[in-house]
């Protein structure tokens, strides 16, 4: 070697290790196919013609046959036509390195009729979770005997666990309200919709365009609040929990999680066209509405927004979940920080996350630290509900690319645009799942799109330096929603929240990720405030690798990355 | 519609009616409508800069504008576009008839289609002013932060005095979470408005001042000045509900709950639910 090129090496090695990290370090390739996911969602008629066609369907990463990696579920749906005869939900198998295995008849998932979102949940705390599908029709449970000796496959015990309201749901989500250490659920159902006789849109237009009729004019439908009674079956307490609200919102997408730190789950609420609810709970098995007053229910000029997802962060670094909200093309989302004391402020443009989004219509949402800095960034599904869109028509197109915005400095985020085909490609982004599929340590995102096929994005990112902490509680809660789990390394401190719902028509596996920055110390300390609100500490955790951390157990095991 | 609305829309196609005619040159049209932003606007009595003199007057009677302009009030935006697309056809190289054409579009809330018919005005006759303002706000609308600056930027000199063109600036910046600029900003709006005794403008500009002060966890001053603000312009919902919020975290739950209501009662009234999601 000639010294020229030795000087090269050399000199691209230190850029390398001294180079910031900028928007560009954060970047997916598209793999669904090559993982052997090869499947399209169906979700009524392509153009949507009606406000049934339009939702997409949703997916769910969690690992169900509790072999340390992700799987893959896909509530799918159906058309007008036929709503009771659709291609069928999906379960995917992950062999560990992220490559995919169709599962569902292996397993007993037979699901035709209209699926749209999915819940996933231990109900019976057997250490397996069960899934429940929300539909237009009748809900789903299955239970989750894949494991079980003689049984092998998931059970649908929808009737007898009295959870198939046939009421059109959209989203799901599971957590503990009245801690007791078994899962309760809150499904959120959408509006009255009957395929034969769907309304006109007969006048109907936006910003000139006609177009499909909904939700306003329709009549929007009330939640269900479910209290898990411990032996396989539910009971609908919504009247006496003070969840019945006197106007029903269109929900799409529901959030457990303590908002106040009172150790007690709340439930949030977005609902499209009309205010949000955020049900503050009491601790008696009764919940207070508190949108309005909490200032979360709307934007900072009171306008009810068309919420579709939700998605949570400790954003101002106060301990406190904040929340941003997708909303419709022609608005912005709004990102509210809880400031403490019961309040939300609406700080969408201080955090430079107004005005850059109204030409786009965003679904699901997420924070994660997709490029390992340090700090959370965010991701927005996008594309639009009407075939009609175009720019030219309503500045806004049918076709979007999908949003990830980067978290630049402690009051800003900053649209990535090349981060691959993820924000270049023009589809019709609705539901998204988040986690990291191939165990190699970063998040990789899961999308469903309307009517089109499903997206797998990898992500790319060269900087490895992570940790991801996994709770069990044995014999109740055992994925432990309602966790805090407070990471303190050097002289910082990060918190994330283990809880159910979020996102859109969406679950993401219970997995706590933190990146950790270029230089990180070799280890960090762990605080675990498990649902009943009793604290664990562990001390000198190595700082890479996924964390399993098992109630009362001092011994937490370490598992590596894959490389 | 609401008679306060209509009101509203009549003066502000009145003074379009004039300003595409080159009676005037004068930016009396309120462009600002997003539905965050509630803005009102009436004439005011500054002295407007010289149109350009490089053009021929076009329309020389007024009808077509007339007639363009009541079909716009109508929201029959098509007949008043084929008007619009009439005069842009008879007078290509006419600034103030691209302005009635991007008018069309900019009142249907098409601003994808507005913006270039107002580029085009500007690139035609950079005397010609109005434009630029309506540009600024279609491009904040299409969410182009630094492109709006620039457009409104580009007005600024032209009509200094103009409350509308702080404010827009103050919007920008308080996005930018440049609060001390936008506070600068909305200051000018708010002294400027009531110099020229326009309520509305005023009312609007306290009420984002008040944001700024929220941000900055002034809510004594905050509240002083939403209230300032809607005793200013009593249709002003936004602040209102502003100002319900302010007076939760004050702890006076009594006069919250009234804001609210006050808010819910003028906003039903103002902007009554409609399809999905106007």
């Amino acid at each position: 070697m000639n010294r020229r090129p030795q000087f090269r090496f050399i000199a691209t090695l230190i850029a390398c290790a001294t180079v910031p990290m900028n928007a560009s370090d954060i970047h997916f390739t598209e793999v669904a196919r090559e993982s052997g996911v090869d499947l399209t969602m169906t979700c009524g008629a392509t153009p949507s013609r009606h406000i049934l066609d339009v939702n997409g369907g949703g997916v769910a990463t969690f690992d169900f046959d509790n072999d340390g990696d992700l799987d893959l579920f896909f509530a799918n749906g159906a058309t007008i036509d036929n709503p009771e005869k659709g291609p069928g939900s999906r379960l995917y198998a992950n062999d560990g390195a992220g490559k995919f295995t169709d599962v569902s008849e292996k397993y007993g998932i037979d699901i035709s009729h209209w699926a749209m979102g999915v819940a996933i949940g231990d109900i019976d705390n057997d250490g397996f979770d069960d899934i429940f599908v929300t539909c237009y029709g009748p809900n789903i449970l299955l239970k989750n005997d894949t494991q079980k000796p003689g049984v092998g496959k998931f059970i649908d015990i929808s009737e007898q666990a009295a959870v198939d309201d046939d009421r059109w749901a959209t989203s799901a989500a599971f957590g503990d309200i009245d801690a007791d250490g078994d899962l309760d659920l809150y499904v959120v159902n959408y509006l009255e919709f009957d395929p034969r006789k769907p309304p006109s849109r007969e006048g109907i237009k936006y910003k000139g365009v006609s177009v499909m009729a909904g939700p306003h004019g329709l009549k929007p439908q009330q939640d269900i609040l479910y209290e898990n009674q411990g032996n396989g079956t539910f009971k609908n307490i919504t009247q006496n929990t003070g969840c019945l609200v006197d106007q029903p919102g269109y929900g799409l997408v529901a959030l457990m999680l303590d908002f106040n730190r009172d150790g007690k789950q709340d439930i949030f609420v977005g609902n499209d066209s009309t205010e949000n609810f955020l049900f503050q709970n009491r601790g008696d098995n009764t919940f207070d509405e508190i949108g309005q007053l909490s200032g979360i229910a709307s934007n900072m000029d009171g306008s009810n927004q068309a919420t579709m997802g939700i998605a949570i962060s400790d954003i101002d670094g106060n301990g406190l979940p904040d929340s941003i909200v997708t909303s419709f093309s022609s608005d912005t989302n709004t990102l509210h920080l809880n400031i403490g004391d019961g309040f939300f402020e609406d700080r969408t443009a201080q955090f430079g996350l107004g005005l850059i989004t109204r030409p786009f219509l965003n679904w699901a949402c997420a924070f994660y630290d997709f490029d390992h800095d340090g700090d959370e960034d965010l991701f927005m599904s996008a594309g639009h509900v009407y075939p009609e869109a175009a720019t030219t028509q309503i500045d806004s197109d049918y076709e979007q690319p999908q949003l990830i915005f980067k978290r630049r400095d402690s009051t800003r985020f900053e649209r990535v645009i090349n981060a691959g085909t993820i924000t270049t490609e023009k589809i019709r982004g609705r539901s998204a799942a988040f986690g990291d599929i191939d165990n190699d340590g970063d998040i990789d995102i899961v999308l469903t799109q309307l009517n089109g096929p499903v997206k797998i994005y990898r992500n790319n990112t060269a900087n490895r330096n992570a940790l991801s902490v996994e709770l069990r509680q044995n014999s109740r809660n055992h994925r432990a929603y309602g966790s805090t789990i407070e990471l303190t390394i050097g002289d910082q401190r990060k918190i994330r929240w283990i809880h159910g719902g979020g996102s859109y028509q969406s679950f993401t596996a219970p997995v706590a990720h933190f990146g950790l920055g270029l230089k990180p110390p070799k280890t960090a300390a762990l605080k675990i405030t498990w649902p009943d609100g009793t604290a664990e500490s562990f001390e000198n955790i190595s700082t890479s690798g996924i964390v399993t951390i098992t109630r009362g157990q001092k011994n937490v095991t370490i598992r590596p990355f894959k490389k | 519609m609401p008679i306060a609305s209509r009101y509203s829309l009549v003066l502000h196609l009145l003074v379009a009616i004039l300003v595409a005619n080159g009676a005037i040159a004068q930016e009396k049209i309120s462009p600002s409508q997003d539905k965050r932003d509630q803005t009102e606007q009436t004439p005011s009595g500054q002295s407007p800069p010289k149109p350009g003199d490089s053009e021929k007057p076009i329309d020389p009677d007024g009808s077509v504008i007339r007639q363009c302009v009541q079909l716009i009030g109508q929201r029959q935006f098509e007949q008043a576009r084929t008007l619009a697309q009439r005069l842009v056809r008879d007078y290509p190289r006419s600034s103030r008839a691209y302005l009635m054409l991007a008018l069309t579009y900019h009142k249907e809330r098409k601003y994808e289609q507005a913006e270039p018919l107002l580029k085009k005005a500007v690139d035609l006759d950079a005397t010609h002013h109005p434009p630029k303002m309506f540009l600024g706000w279609c491009r904040y609308y299409l969410g182009k932060q630094d492109e709006a600056e620039e457009a409104f930027k580009a007005y600024l000199p032209t009509n200094p005095d103009y409350p509308d063109i702080h404010f827009a600036l103050g919007l920008i910046a308080y996005e930018r979470d440049q609060l001390e600029e936008a506070l600068k900003r909305f200051d000018k709006a708010v002294e400027l408005a009531h110099d020229q005794r326009r309520n509305a403008d005023e009312a609007k500009s306290r009420a984002r001042r008040a944001d700024v002060l929220i941000r900055q966890n002034k809510l004594e001053q905050a509240r002083d000045e939403l209230i300032t603000a809607v005793r200013l312009n009593p249709q002003l919902y936004g602040a209102m509900f502003k100002l319900s919020r302010v007076f939760y975290r004050l702890g006076d739950v009594e006069s919250a709950r009234k804001a609210k209501q006050m808010h819910d009662t003028v906003r039903e009234k103002r902007r009554p639910t409609r399809g999905h999601p106007e």
